[in-house]
């Protein structure tokens, strides 16, 4: 939701932000009605869930590790993921087409593995910002910045230094 | 004590178990076949109008996309009902209006079968449980609240009678409200509503409609009802009647032991082929987090949450009613003082594979058998003299609330 959330604020004004960089981001539809674009988190088993959001499941967090406290934090969290994204799912219909006022350098970090959005909703993305550009990183769902700590920052830092 | 007849109509012929994931939201319908949905939704229309003639009432209710229950537009049955039975009391039960996007329709829809059955209706109103989440795509959080303002808009459009009103609450919006027709009750039909906890009770109370309790059981119903009567003193000033109070139960009446046994234990289909993954009983939202987190530990442990489905233990819960007219007779009695009273037993009295006959052999003894020596009792029922009885039975021991989740079937 990070990454929507920026678009959000980068598509009302792009005057405090240099550049730009959106990973394995949701919040647009580019599909039709009957496409599902976004894995639906909200009916999908837990073992469904870890295949589409990581490539190497180890790194999920799990349930038993979690003290009853950490759980209860978990599950208000998810209370609060359902109230933003219920209806429409993981998207704002608006936003896609407000997305051609970004100005701004823009990056798309996307894992090549990622379930939840693929690579080609990262492609849809990137095709209604100008100027975006897409860099898939193999051996990551979608959360490439813990799955692949290194390659991800090598693209960060040479696309913030450019 | 005012019984109803009730089954789920559920559409039993499915695949082996281990072949789907779940009876609920996503088994597809090609299980379904439509000459065979044709003829069991006959067979509980003819059972429904039996147990009008048998001198039962009647209740009704609606699920989405399972098998356990096909009917999904209750109020459709109800209108056939108000058409084909005399005297019977139709409760739907009930309107799941939290997850409805439009009261007023509701309202409508009640108002028209109310008045088809000449003022027979008693309207219901639930959350839902929550497998009802993903086919209703409503998201569940403050599912109460919505619960509550649907029905402050239902009851005051079946109370306006003098052009229209507009509404503007927190969850629905509605202009120019202006029912037709108005109810034929004045001045409205009966008001059901359900409810799991003290706390939802004491809301009931204070609307002094009528609270319903599904298979709380020995373990839960002493503070639910507890919650009711303490809220309807408060808010009333007296002692609440006990009409107020239904509760739902399996119910299986036979000639011997035996044959009310098997009976019964045909009837916990309902609980067995409840098979429901966590996807679809947590959603986010429905449940507490601190609920929510312990589903989450239940389900993550690999056990799954399974229901009992033992016939001795859901009996010993207060959740079945079975054996000859006598047996059932004292176990309701039983439960009844312990619990303090209630003045409407709902029954299960049909599901899964349970035949025509077999059912109306066993509600033909119970209305027989059971039902007049119910009626005696709730007829000589006295709050002071109840609390007395109650007062020398102890409290069984409560169980923990993972299991309570589970059994979250209605």
């Amino acid at each position: 939701m990070g990454g929507w959330l920026a678009a959000e604020l980068a598509v009302m004004s792009t005057g405090r932000f240099s550049k730009l960089v959106l990973v394995d981001s949701v919040g647009i539809k580019p599909g039709g009605p009957f496409d599902r674009d976004i894995a639906d988190v909200f009916a999908s088993s837990a073992a469904e869930i870890l295949k589409a959001t990581w490539h190497d499941r180890s790194l999920a967090h799990s349930i038993s590790d979690m003290t009853d406290a950490e759980l209860q934090t978990f599950a208000s969290n998810r209370i609060a993921h359902g109230l933003y994204t219920w209806e429409p799912y993981m998207h704002n219909p608006k936003l896609r087409y407000r997305l051609h006022r970004i100005d701004i350098p823009t990056l798309l970090v996307w894992g090549e593995n990622d379930g939840i959005v693929t690579p080609d909703y990262g492609a849809a993305l990137r095709d209604l910002i100008p100027g975006a550009s897409l860099s898939v990183i193999p051996k990551a769902g979608h959360h490439p910045h813990i799955e692949q700590p290194n390659e991800f920052a090598a693209r960060f830092l040479e696309f913030a230094s450019d | 004590m005012r019984a109803w007849f009730f089954t789920e109509d559920a559409y039993p012929y499915l695949p082996d178990e281990d072949s789907y994931e779940s009876i609920r939201v996503n088994l597809p319908n090609k299980h379904f076949d439509p000459a065979t949905g044709a003829d069991l939704y006959s067979m509980y229309l003819d059972m429904w109008c039996a147990a009008d003639e048998m001198g039962l009432n009647i209740m009704n209710n609606e699920h989405h996309q399972t098998a356990t229950c096909v009917v999904p537009a209750a109020p459709i049955m109800l209108g056939i009902l108000a058409r084909e039975t005399k005297n019977a009391r139709l409760l739907i039960l009930g309107n799941p209006v939290s997850n409805r996007s439009q009261p007023v329709r509701v309202a409508e829809e009640m108002a028209l079968v109310d008045v088809l059955s000449r003022g027979r209706l008693e309207c219901g109103f639930v959350r839902g449980v929550p497998y009802e989440i993903a086919p209703a795509n409503v998201y569940p959080y403050r599912g109460t609240e919505k619960l509550w303002e649907a029905h402050d808009l239902i009851t005051k459009a079946w109370t306006t009678h003098d052009g229209p009103f507009n509404f503007e609450g927190r969850w629905f919006h509605a202009r120019q409200v202006n029912i037709w027709p108005r109810p034929y009750q004045q001045p409205h039909p009966p008001v059901w509503v359900t409810m799991g906890s003290a706390g939802s009770a004491a809301q009931v109370a204070q609307r002094g409609h009528i609270g319903a309790v599904f298979l709380a059981g020995y373990p839960r119903i002493r503070s639910i009802f507890d919650g009711y009567r303490k809220g309807y003193l408060e808010t009333h000033g007296t002692e609440m009647p006990i009409d107020r109070l239904a509760y739902c139960a399996l119910v299986c009446v036979g000639n011997t032991e035996k044959e009310g046994l098997e009976g019964a234990e045909k009837l916990l289909w309902y609980m067995s082929s409840n098979k429901v993954p966590p996807q679809y009983s947590n959603p986010p939202g429905y449940h507490s987090p601190e609920m929510a987190a312990t589903m989450m530990r239940g389900s993550n442990s690999g056990t799954g949450l399974p229901t009992s489905t033992n016939l001795a233990e859901q009996m010993a819960r207060g959740n079945v009613f079975a054996g000859t007219p006598d047996q059932v007779f004292e176990q309701i009695k039983s439960f009844y003082e312990y619990c303090g009273g209630f003045g409407n037993l709902m029954m299960m009295s049909q599901a899964g594979f349970m035949t025509f006959d077999e059912t109306l052999a066993s509600m033909k003894l119970f209305s027989e058998e059971v039902y007049p020596r119910l009626k005696e009792l709730t007829a000589s029922y006295d709050a002071g003299q109840m609390q007395e009885i109650r007062a020398g039975l102890p409290n069984v021991e409560n169980v923990d609330v993972s299991t309570l989740a589970s059994e979250f079937v209605r």
